[in-house]
């Protein structure tokens, strides 16, 4: 009781601190038991994150063993799209010369399909 | 606080700071080997060796970041500037694996030239695991703060320690575990500056010994390699240091340690002469841009009140800074400290209103994208700098 009385400033910070923490771990993150146990893991989790049709591009670009590609003039001008597919995408560059472009679905592009995805299709000009 | 574990403190500190700095050295050399892993293992001795020895010591710190890092390790990878910019940076260094592959100007929203050594380290803890993930390296920023927040815990009283470690989490956040840069910033300004006012001003013997002094000086060289921001507020603080001293007649007494802290400036030097023969620059600030858009916002009134509504008047953190500034001051007037806030205070917000007047975007959008994240190391400033002083007042009664 005497140590209690004797710190009662040094506790009251104490339990601020913790309850700061306690509301941005509650409130103000996107904390996932899931993520904890295993924050190793290869796929860094990205479903809970980015849309899907970001994450196909990689799926894509890997299967059909692409080192290069090219956006669309519609999906270079999202700018959350274009800046998430560069990064998520990397060491697969991005090069507006290169003959593979990612189109979505959407488009009229007219190059050779080459996939089809969900979301995105890849196509070969020439 | 018992001297020896002051000295604990400062030397896990130094480790920390000198561990963090080797890993950036080996890879500006082109070791992306062994003695990397060794390196950042090493990091992580330290870390556990600091936790272990000395249980009691430190405690809240010890709990607070060990809360803080689970937090980090629950999380993914979210925000814009963490995906777009910092491990995106990490993720080159690791695939690349060297620090200048910068140089092709990739992905010019990624801000090639922004400093590489918060991104470098934490392309290291993608090194160790083998491979690229992203929810570990991100907690590499995490780690990052670290080593100011021990080296402070030595040199302020228990009580007023703990106040700042609330303070700290009050000001910067969600900074602590999302990867933000700019929290770092705030806290290795907030620690440089504490550290330049202690050599010039305070002039404690216990604080005027060559390993406080060769503590600045890491503190400095990793405060301007943070990213552009932190080497403009290290520019800030040795010209305050210059001001004050000159105010005080000092000048010349002073100048021998201004120049050996000026040495810190090197590696950024080095950095931006890297960048500058790449043609990587800036695309937010370049000079003509500063004819183009400065002198034009500066004849238009609205322009500073949007200024000041995003960086003060609509944020409620800076109130209560300035709230407390204002309390801590009234209560024990130490005009040395007082002036020495007031100048850097006044002399980064004009170099904000620089920045921004001078920006290629919309002036709203850029304020409201981006006022509340470099409005942090003023905050912290203020609220560190108040407690401080009432740590004084402290000890004076």
């Amino acid at each position: 009781m005497t140590y209690l009385k004797k710190n009662k400033l040094i506790i009251f910070f104490f339990i601020l601190g913790i309850l700061q923490i306690l509301y941005y771990w509650s409130e103000r993150s996107n904390f996932k038991l899931q993520i904890l146990s295993n924050p190793f893991k290869k796929n860094s989790y990205l479903s809970y994150i980015l849309p899907e049709r970001i994450i196909e591009t990689r799926k894509i670009l890997i299967s059909n063993d692409i080192n290069k590609f090219n956006l669309s003039t519609k999906l270079r001008n999202e700018m959350y799209f274009f800046q998430r597919v560069i990064e998520l995408n990397y060491p697969i560059k991005f090069d507006p010369k290169s003959k593979y472009i990612l189109v979505s679905l959407e488009e009229n592009q007219n190059c050779e399909s080459i996939f089809k995805g969900q979301y995105i299709e890849l196509q070969k000009c020439p | 606080m018992p001297i020896e574990l002051k000295s604990f403190n400062n030397k896990i500190s130094i480790i920390l700071l000198l561990l963090i700095l080797s890993n950036y050295f080996f890879m500006s050399l082109g070791f992306f080997n062994l003695i990397l892993k060794i390196n950042i293992i090493l990091f992580f001795v330290s870390i556990v060796y600091f936790y272990s020895k000395n249980f009691k010591n430190n405690l809240s710190l010890k709990i607070y970041f060990l809360l803080i890092v689970i937090i980090c390790l629950g999380t993914a990878a979210e925000g814009w500037d963490l995906r777009s910019l910092y491990l995106f940076h990490a993720k080159r260094i690791f695939f690349d694996q060297s620090l200048y592959s910068v140089a092709d100007n990739y992905a010019v929203f990624s801000h090639n030239d922004y400093p590489l050594l918060p991104h470098a380290f934490s392309a290291s803890f993608a090194f160790l695991s083998g491979y690229w993930h992203e929810v570990f390296p991100k907690s590499a920023y995490t780690f990052f703060y670290l080593a100011p927040l021990i080296f402070l815990s030595s040199h302020i009283d228990k009580k007023k320690y703990l106040i700042l470690l609330s303070l700290i989490i009050f000001f910067l956040g969600t900074h602590l575990y999302d990867g933000g840069i700019d929290g770092l910033v705030a806290i290795y300004f907030i620690t440089t500056a504490y550290c330049i006012y202690e050599i010039f001003f305070s002039r404690k013997n216990e604080n005027n010994n060559p390993i406080f002094i060769f503590s600045t000086f890491l503190f400095c060289v990793c405060l301007s390699l943070l990213k552009n921001e932190g080497f403009a507020l290290l520019v800030l603080l040795f010209l305050t240091a210059s001001f004050v001293s000159l105010f005080e007649k000092k000048l010349l007494f002073n100048l021998s340690r201004i120049l050996i802290l000026c040495f810190s400036f090197i590696p950024f030097m080095v950095w931006k002469i890297f960048c500058y023969k790449n043609g990587i620059s800036n695309t937010d600030f370049t000079f003509s841009l500063l004819n183009e858009n400065l002198l034009e916002r500066l004849v238009v009134l609205e322009n500073f009140l949007l200024f000041f509504q995003y960086l003060i008047i609509s944020n409620e953190k800076v109130i209560i800074a300035l709230l407390f500034f204002a309390f801590s001051f009234y209560f024990n007037f130490n005009k040395k400290l007082f002036y020495f806030v007031i100048f850097l205070f006044s002399s980064y917000l004009a170099l904000l209103l620089i920045i921004y007047f001078s920006t290629p975007y919309d002036l709203n959008y850029h304020l409201e994208t981006s006022a509340n994240r470099v409005v942090e190391s003023l905050t912290l400033l203020l609220g560190f700098f108040s407690l401080y002083n009432l740590n004084i007042l402290n000890k004076t009664s």
